[in-house]
């Protein structure tokens, strides 16, 4: 069950789309409902706080009162569970980078555009509700770091490596790079029940997966992407 | 005297070797690579001191030197540097094989065969020892000490002091042989060869070394005098909207007292809507950088969004929460959004070919320990691994364009307190860099 939360200090503006959610996830018979509809950032914090479902977020930027949306944003990932949160905006208050890395919003819809909220707001239910279901199959590992929790496909994870300042790791993925700090003690234990991950060498942890050509002598494999790495004594046994 | 000087040539070789662990280009993680090289250079070197004229051998070695490292490391600038490091390292070799032929009781010369043995059997021995000295160190201390200016500037001193006390030591009779007989113009050179490479090592470090805080400097100037620019410019538009203001009503009140619907509409949408999407941008360009408090770091923000602007690039920035200050220092948080921002205009000036819309999005902003700036921007998605673009040299534009990067990988790496992610997408190129505001 996802519970679906708004927070907009319009009165007609939130109950139009609390009709619209509640019509279309019966109509659909999704697995979804309006847990609240409030103008009170606070009050959607606190019945937030009290239940343990996965909830997606409809947020309005400019509340009116004490926090904006954004605030509100950032107590709820500080939770740490699974939430998804989508933004209200207006053209000017448009901040899609911010958004995006701050914490983490699903999207977000631009309110002056009024021919397709309702599409938009259908479109927000159905992507919560896919990636809630890829989440709860435990597709995902969680690295926290820092006050930071980033969600990543092990099947992307091409290898982590370590740098030149102790605690701050290089992680490499099909289309990105991520650095971050941690161990890569701790990395090995987050791994530990994943046989694709091996420890190949005291500075790296690879993807099995991803080995396109264990090299002359086997003393360095190639991944995919280009990327080479030294294999120890013990590593090359684990390659085997 | 011989065995002190023979334990300061260690002394100084063993703080070359470590020194030349944070040479300024090379990728850090061939140290096999340096090691094999250096085995080999010293091998030639042995075998050079057998045919050549003792005049020559240093001009001989150093276009030895020069020559390998292009062959290995393919690059003009990397191998100029390598050799330039390498050059005291063999200078240490040299005086460390003179002495101990010396305490032999033989004629301190390289014309002794005995002397390229020893040669090659203290390159051997001296560099394999230093290989392991190195892994020990790395667990033990932060290898960073080693990458600081002033070790640089030390490790230049130590050597000249070396080469002069090894004149004044009498180790091969130079200075006894220059000045009361004064006839063979070999040790002049030889004399000179010392010298000069000190004096040379020393210079190129310096030249580098001041040129880099040149570069900031002006850069951090250009970029303020630019900001200070960009406001005045913004001043004068918004007196002009001020003075338009008043044209606009009135033509309003020209349309409503006339009841023409149609007029008014036409008037609304199509002009109207135009100055107003001018005024939001313009306005909130200045506005959120209101926010950035440090006036380095918001000119160059601001410098660099009206050169990408200039260059037909749609600009986006997001700075909507207070910014006052980093962990790390403030002209290294600019250099590095400097490169950022130069490397994204240039990666979304490529698409203006391709994209209707090349865009450049920057965003600003705090997290709970750290503030976040994000640089976006389109790009042609190359059909390269992602851990290629920060290989030095790289780009896809040919030589020379690739250093920024690179450089960037190099702070990043080396510098607490900052972290540097990358994402891509079909479009999109995503920086992402974390400074934490304690370190």
């Amino acid at each position: 069950m996802l519970d679906i939360y708004i927070c907009e200090d319009d009165v007609k503006q939130r109950e139009s789309t609390a009709a619209f959610i509640r019509n279309y996830c019966a109509v659909q018979g999704m697995d979804a409902g309006i847990a609240l509809a409030s103008a009170d950032p606070y009050e959607i914090f606190d019945a937030y706080e009290k239940t343990r479902n996965p909830a997606l977020f409809f947020l309005d930027i400019d509340l009116g009162v004490g926090i904006n949306g954004i605030e509100l944003a950032c107590k709820i990932r500080e939770q740490g569970r699974i939430a998804f949160i989508v933004f209200f905006t207006t053209h000017s208050e448009m901040t899609p980078l911010t958004f995006r890395y701050k914490v983490e919003a699903l999207d977000f819809i631009v309110k002056d555009n009024t021919d397709n909220i309702k599409g938009r707001i259908a479109e927000c239910v159905e992507t919560a509700l896919a990636r809630y279901v890829i989440k709860t199959a435990g597709k995902t590992v969680k690295l926290a770091t820092g006050g930071k929790t980033i969600l990543l496909d092990p099947d992307e994870i091409i290898l982590i490596e370590t740098t030149h300042i102790r605690h701050k790791l290089r992680l490499h993925a099909r289309n990105r790079i991520l650095e971050f700090n941690a161990e890569m003690k701790d990395m090995e234990a987050l791994f530990k029940s994943d046989a694709r991950f091996i420890r190949c060498h005291k500075s790296y942890i690879i993807n099995k997966h991803k080995i396109e050509a264990v090299n002359k002598k086997g003393n360095t494999v190639t991944l995919t992407g280009g990327n080479e790495c030294p294999l120890s004594r013990k590593g090359k046994r684990l390659i085997t | 005297m011989d065995i002190i000087m023979m334990f300061a040539v260690l002394g100084f070789f063993l703080f070359m070797a470590l020194c030349s662990e944070s040479m300024l280009l090379l990728s850090v993680k061939n140290k096999k690579r340096e090691f094999v090289v250096s085995i080999i250079i010293g091998f030639i070197y042995g075998v050079c001191t057998q045919f050549i004229p003792v005049g020559m051998i240093g001009y001989a070695t150093a276009g030895t030197f020069l020559l390998i490292n292009m062959i290995v490391y393919k690059k003009i600038k990397v191998a100029l540097l390598s050799t330039v490091y390498a050059l005291p390292i063999l200078l240490a070799f040299m005086t460390l094989t003179v002495l101990q032929l010396k305490t032999l009781g033989r004629e301190p010369f390289f014309y002794d065969p005995l002397g390229a043995v020893l040669l090659i059997v203290n390159v051997a021995v001296l560099l394999g020892a230093t290989f392991f000295i190195k892994r020990f160190l790395k667990k033990r201390i932060d290898m960073n000490i080693f990458n600081n200016r002033i070790i640089h500037f030390l490790m230049i001193n130590a050597g000249v002091a070396l080469v002069l006390m090894y004149m004044y030591s009498g180790a091969d009779n130079v200075l006894y042989r220059i000045f009361p007989e004064g006839t063979n113009p070999a040790y002049f050179a030889f004399l000179a060869f010392f010298v000069s490479t000190a004096f040379t090592f020393a210079l190129i470090l310096r030249y580098i070394s001041r040129e880099n805080t040149l570069n900031a400097e002006a850069q951090i100037h250009e970029a303020s005098r630019q900001y200070v620019g960009a406001l005045e410019e913004s001043y004068r538009s918004l007196r002009a909207v001020k003075h338009d203001y008043v044209n606009i009503l009135t033509s309003l009140k020209l349309h409503i007292d006339g009841g023409d619907m149609e007029g008014l509409k036409k008037y609304y949408y199509g002009e109207l809507a135009e100055i107003n999407k001018y005024m939001l941008n313009e306005s909130r360009l200045t506005d959120d950088l209101q926010n950035i408090r440090p006036s380095e770091v918001k000119s160059i923000i601001a410098y660099k969004c009206a050169e990408a602007a200039g260059k037909g690039i749609n600009v986006h920035i997001e700075a909507r929460e207070a910014v006052e200050a980093f962990g790390v220092s403030t002209a290294v948080v600019c250099r590095l959004l400097g490169i950022l921002l130069d490397n994204a205009i240039e990666g979304a000036v490529e698409t203006a070919a391709e994209i209707a819309e090349p865009s450049l999005s920057v965003a600003v902003f705090t997290n709970p320990k750290s503030k976040t700036f994000i640089v976006k921007n389109t790009w042609l998605k190359k059909d390269l691994p992602l851990s290629k673009i920060f290989d030095l040299g790289f780009s896809t534009k040919g030589e020379g364009r690739g250093v920024g990067l690179h450089t960037l990988r190099q702070y990043t790496s080396k510098l607490k307190g900052l972290t540097l992610s990358t994402e891509t997408d079909d479009s999109y190129f995503t920086q992402i860099l974390t400074a934490e505001d304690e370190v």
